[in-house]
């Protein structure tokens, strides 16, 4: 993710207040400690938008040519993969 | 985190005409829960003529652009050395390849009409025979749109 984040002098950090779960916010330190929670949850909140912006993207191709079939999204995924059957991880 | 697909003119210029395909390969790196990304150098040569401007930047918008630094400038300038490629024409997709290598969340794919040329700027890093589904390769898959 670090790749995608744009140069600091042009995207200075705010302090907001947001509200976890007592468990959640635990689970974060656990992991990264007191002074990850920042960085963990900007990834977090950063995947979580590119995501969505994704789907954004889809759905504003479907609005011009129709939505896609089910049978459409396998084909291509079919293209990309080879014929796996759906839900096979490598 | 199932890996990053990296998007050449081609592709994008073929999300941005609307091309069915196109959104469906999308579709799959959403279920995939793939990245989606372009090269910054991309939106320099994407094929804009058929689009409207409010479009273009309405998907540069919500397109991951990762910018061309200066090591992935000398990296895109050592995979034209070593694969013997020199102006212009090679130029971009040596930047496209250098940031394809350099991608964090991996297994990486680009999705491009040249293959051929992609492939021989990767060189010994194309990943052939890999469905692009295998962890942490430092291999790039390439694939035809």
């Amino acid at each position: 993710m670090a790749d995608s984040a744009p140069a600091p002098e042009q995207d200075p950090t705010v302090s907001v207040s947001v509200s976890f779960h007592a468990s959640v916010i635990d689970s974060v330190r656990d992991r990264v400690g007191k002074r990850g929670v920042s960085p963990y949850v900007e990834a977090a909140v950063r995947r979580q938008i590119e995501r969505d912006n994704l789907q954004a993207m889809i759905q504003a191709n479907e609005e011009i040519h129709g939505s896609l079939t089910s049978e459409e999204i396998q084909a291509a995924r079919e293209e990309i993969y080879g014929a796996v059957p759906r839900g096979e991880v490598a | 985190m199932s890996g990053t697909w990296l998007l050449d003119s081609e592709a994008l210029s073929l999300y941005l005409r609307a091309d069915r395909k196109m959104t469906a390969r999308l579709a799959v790196a959403a279920q995939d829960d793939v990245r989606v990304v372009i090269a910054a150098a991309t939106i320099v040569e994407a094929d804009y003529l058929a689009v409207h401007p409010a479009r273009l930047d309405w998907a540069l918008s919500r397109l991951v652009a990762i910018p061309l630094t200066q090591d992935l400038a000398r990296a895109a300038s050592n995979l034209l050395k070593s694969a013997g490629l020199r102006g212009r024409k090679y130029a971009i997709d040596a930047m496209v390849v250098a940031t394809a290598l350099a991608a964090a969340d991996r297994p990486v794919t680009v999705l491009t009409s040249d293959v051929d040329d992609i492939s021989t700027l990767l060189g010994d890093r194309l990943d052939r025979a890999g469905a692009g589904r295998t962890g942490n390769s430092t291999r790039v898959r390439v694939l035809a749109v």
